[in-house]
């Protein structure tokens, strides 16, 4: 395979912006039109998240010791919306039909090494799925709790139905029939609880159909669905170094989950936990964290407000102050939020000496696109 | 509304049906198929047909799809070839997913009578 020829080919394509996933998607539905019913009503939202999620492949294609688990996630997850092995020769085609489109230099040889390479990910795809037939394809959930932090955050507490087994820092889709066949992912704030219950925080996005949903519209009773669970900001089997955390917004969610691991399983380790805001008032879960602080001499909380003069917290973005509180060099690193304090938190350890194969990293995006490569080691 | 009304009805799918002939006749794949062929009249044809199994006035008067492509030897590579003109012609008439899913499955129900290429051996 040529791969360097294909990045170039994908490179085109993704310069088309919206018009590269139309035609795809009218290809699809026009050679397969029984294809149509499995995505949602609305396709606003829907577009652009097939090149996102390939650009993620195609950007791995040559390390496929990361690709591998990556794809196997996506082919499980894909049990949810209906997905068959039959489906995935008709989006091999439509794909292919939409490369070559937007593409004039095209020729056989492009075709066959994208053949060759979209076939290899529907292998492990469909494997993966298939490995998975003893799991439902997703979870019905009953909302226990619902509760609202300032406008525009929710902290919801639900019930799998069927015991939904994850790992602490993982995320799960979640799809509520207000907004059918529409998943986003978030991640659970708690290890594996003996009751099988799941805290999710959630925050209104403008425009996201989903989270605003979830934070306005569903309340206590109501049953959502959730897809498998996703994601690698999971802590480090072999490793009992001390832990650095480091969040915004709800980037806390999934550092929580881990200090929560900590506390039910160990090893016994110090835990250092950032967390910043804009303001006191956005730290949602501040009080939440002091209790389990003043529990657990072992971890510490610090919260950091970038916007808040009136506070008497720690001033300053939270990427500078942890780089200030430093070294870090013997410690496993998990940063979760916003991409731009993740980028920052992680070029300012790295540039402490960090070792980068020791920073995990999850970046929320305004819709974050799921099951994504970004919680991989950094390497 | 009727799949004929979304894609603009007579004068929507006149104009879709001509930009359609004008891209396949110049893809070298397609063109052979089309030597001697009146185009005028098979537009026309083409036009009356997608009026008439779209929801519009049926007024086609042309032999059935099975008997005019009897002879042209169209093979499976052909037809994809077809289909990804069409879906050009329809993105670029602003043509929503859900009409596009909807000309498919009146398509597809045609598509053993237009492909009658035996498949060639891999």
């Amino acid at each position: 395979m040529d791969i360097a020829r294909m990045r170039a080919n994908f490179g085109k394509a993704a310069a088309a912006g919206d018009e590269a996933p139309l035609y795809f998607y009218s290809h699809l539905f026009l050679s397969h039109p029984e294809t149509r019913q499995m995505f949602p009503v609305s396709m606003r939202h829907q577009r652009d998240r097939l090149f996102a999620a390939l650009g993620e492949v195609v950007a791995l294609v040559d390390d496929v010791d990361a690709l591998v688990p990556v794809l196997q996630q996506l082919g499980r997850d894909h049990r949810k919306f209906g997905t068959a092995a039959a489906h995935y020769p008709a989006v091999g085609a439509s794909l292919l039909a939409t490369l070559e489109h937007f593409d004039g230099d095209w020729d056989d040889e492009l075709a066959a090494d994208w053949t060759t390479a979209y076939t290899l990910v529907a292998d492990v795809m469909v494997a993966a799925a298939e490995q998975a037939a003893g799991q439902p394809p997703w979870w019905d959930a009953k909302v226990l709790t619902h509760e609202m932090h300032g406008h525009d955050i929710a902290v919801l507490q639900v019930q799998p139905q069927i015991a939904l087994e994850h790992e602490a820092g993982q995320s799960v889709s979640v799809e509520t029939e207000l907004r059918p066949r529409l998943w986003r992912y978030y991640s659970v704030a708690n290890a594996p609880r003996p009751d099988g219950i799941l805290e999710l925080h959630v925050q209104a996005q403008d425009g996201g159909p989903v989270s605003s949903a979830l934070v306005r519209h569903v309340g206590v009773g109501d049953v959502l669905r959730l897809g498998p669970p996703v994601g690698r900001l999971t802590l480090e089997p072999r490793s009992e170094r001390d832990l650095l955390l480091v969040a915004d917004g709800t980037g806390i969610a999934p550092l929580k989950a881990l200090v929560d691991q900590v506390a039910r399983h160990g090893p016994a380790r110090r835990v250092d936990l950032f967390v910043g805001a804009r303001t006191e008032e956005r730290l949602y879960d501040l009080p939440a964290l002091r209790r389990t602080a003043a529990e657990n001499p072992w971890l510490t909380v610090t919260p950091v407000v970038s916007q808040d003069e009136r506070s008497e917290l720690e001033q300053g973005d939270v990427a500078d102050v942890v780089a200030r509180r430093g070294p870090w060099t013997n410690r496993d690193v998990y940063v979760a939020g916003s991409p731009r304090m993740v980028r920052s938190t992680r070029s300012q350890l790295v540039a402490g000496g960090v070792p980068e194969e020791r920073i995990r990293t999850e970046a929320f995006s305004a819709s974050r696109p799921g099951p994504s490569v970004e919680g991989k080691v950094s390497s | 509304m009727t799949v004929y009304e979304q894609l603009g009805a007579e004068g929507g799918i006149r104009t879709a049906v001509d930009e359609f002939y004008r891209r396949v006749v110049a893809d070298p794949q397609l063109a052979p198929f089309f030597d001697g062929v009146d185009l005028p009249r098979l537009r026309a044809h083409q036009a009356q047909l997608l009026v008439q199994v779209t929801g519009g006035p049926a007024r086609y008067d042309g032999r059935d799809l099975a008997t005019a492509h009897a002879r042209l030897g169209i093979g499976e590579r052909d037809f994809d070839r077809v289909v990804e003109h069409l879906v050009a012609v329809l993105v670029d008439a602003g043509v929503g997913e859900d009409t596009i899913a909807a000309v498919g499955a009146a398509l597809g129900a045609h598509r053993q009578d237009v492909v009658t290429a035996p498949v060639p051996a891999p």
